[in-house]
């Protein structure tokens, strides 16, 4: 192929007419634009100033969030003991969806006091602001409101329930049946409620702490799906 | 004043004379780096639009304003290109032809001169679109460009090289290749 004829192929590709609103768009876009007026130097220095006003406003109350979070680490929790806490619990929770499908949303390292599970951390994989946030949410929700939801009678009535649960054992009317986790002997509890079935594996060593917990939800055959699962991954005695 | 400073003051007449002078061979530029007409309007609207930007970087007295313009719409369409996915519609390509064979004929060897041009490396294309179809001086083009006068010429030399080869069969007195 010569240079002509090359020159001839290329002129076979033609373009398309552009559509006869481009001139009215352009005109349309040249007032718009024109309405956008320039600021004026003065304003400019203005918007700049409270622009950076803003952003260091935004970071004062970023430090001063980080600062009560970590000054007041567990002092306000409202049920932690005075003492040392004498072990701890590294759980994840994993929720079931109705494909089959799995995905583990939270990791948290808790404790059980006087019948109250006791959070010392939460971490949400995926959601690092939520990891983030939530500490110092609760931090502040603590300073400012500092008592306890529930009532003394209530604790109280809570706490001589979970003792007695202690004493016993682990072993109540809901009681199924006995399993090992982690090294530790565990008393299955099932209890109903609703659509709802909630079996949980508490060990007697650990003041009752659920080592396992499923949450299922029955079907409309009857049967029941795994909803959400709570599964202890490590215990540390701290005595 | 020149236009572009005057469409900068405001003046509406100012601006639409500079469109009107500009835009078809702009359009047409957008359109072959494109492939795509809604596109090459998008590229070409935006493209006068900058030079109203306070930010515009346009001086009239070191470069002429069509220049500038060819080089924001290589600049425009470059960075659509790259955004959008690699296959470029064929089905742009207008078919407005008297019998509806050689209408198909004449669509089909336009689409695959179309997909030829389109699947040369950025830079050929882009040296070949402005030097064949936009019968730009080659000094020009690199101007628009911002390269020498004899990367200009190397490239267009490849480009056309390698459109030779691969439009081979569409060459006249050759059998059509499957």
């Amino acid at each position: 192929m010569n240079d002509t004829e090359l020159d001839e192929l290329l002129n076979v590709w033609s373009v398309p007419e552009p559509s006869p609103s481009i001139r009215e768009r352009l005109r349309c876009a040249f007032a718009e634009a024109l309405e956008r007026k320039p600021i004026p130097r003065r304003r400019r220095l203005l918007t700049f100033a409270r622009r950076g006003f803003l952003a260091a406003a935004f970071v004062a109350a970023g430090a001063f969030l980080l600062l009560v979070a970590q000054t007041f680490p567990r002092t306000f929790q409202w049920f932690a003991p005075a003492g040392p806490i004498p072990y701890t619990v590294d759980s994840e929770v994993t929720r079931f969806g109705d494909d089959g499908s799995s995905k583990v949303v939270e990791y948290l390292t808790s404790y059980n006091h006087k019948g109250v599970e006791i959070a010392l951390s939460k971490v949400y994989p995926g959601a690092p602001f939520v990891t983030f946030v939530e500490p110092i949410l609760d931090r502040l929700h603590q300073l400012f409101r500092p008592s306890s939801p529930l009532s003394s009678e209530q604790l109280e009535r809570r706490a001589r329930a979970q003792l007695d649960l202690v004493d016993a054992g682990c072993v109540d009317g809901s009681s199924i049946g006995r399993d090992t986790i982690l090294n530790y002997a565990v008393v299955v509890s099932q209890q109903r409620f609703r659509d709802q079935r909630t079996t949980m594996w508490l060990a007697p060593d650990l003041e009752c702490f659920a080592l396992r917990v499923d949450l299922e939800r029955s079907r409309p055959g009857g049967a029941f799906r795994l909803v959400t699962r709570r599964q202890a991954l490590r215990v540390t005695r701290n005595q | 004043m020149d236009p572009v400073n005057a469409a900068r003051s405001r003046e509406e007449a100012a601006f639409l004379e500079l469109m009107d002078e500009n835009y078809l061979p702009l359009f047409r530029f957008a359109y072959r780096m494109t492939g795509s007409a809604e596109e090459a309007e998008d590229v070409v609207q935006e493209c006068f639009l900058e030079l109203l930007r306070p930010q515009c970087r346009y001086d009239p007295r070191r470069t002429s304003v069509r220049t500038y313009l060819f080089g924001i719409v290589r600049n425009q369409s470059l960075k659509r290109l790259r955004k959008k996915d690699q296959t470029a519609p064929d089905d742009q390509t207008p078919s407005h032809h008297p019998s509806p064979e050689r209408g198909l004929l004449r669509a089909e060897l336009e689409q695959a001169i179309a997909r030829a041009v389109r699947e040369l490396p950025e830079t050929q294309r882009e040296v070949l679109v402005l030097a064949h179809y936009e019968q730009m001086p080659l000094a020009e083009i690199a101007s628009v460009l911002a390269i020498d006068v004899a990367a200009v010429k190397s490239r267009l030399q490849r480009a056309r090289a390698s459109l030779k080869k691969t439009l081979a069969a569409f060459a006249p007195g050759m059998e059509r290749r499957p």
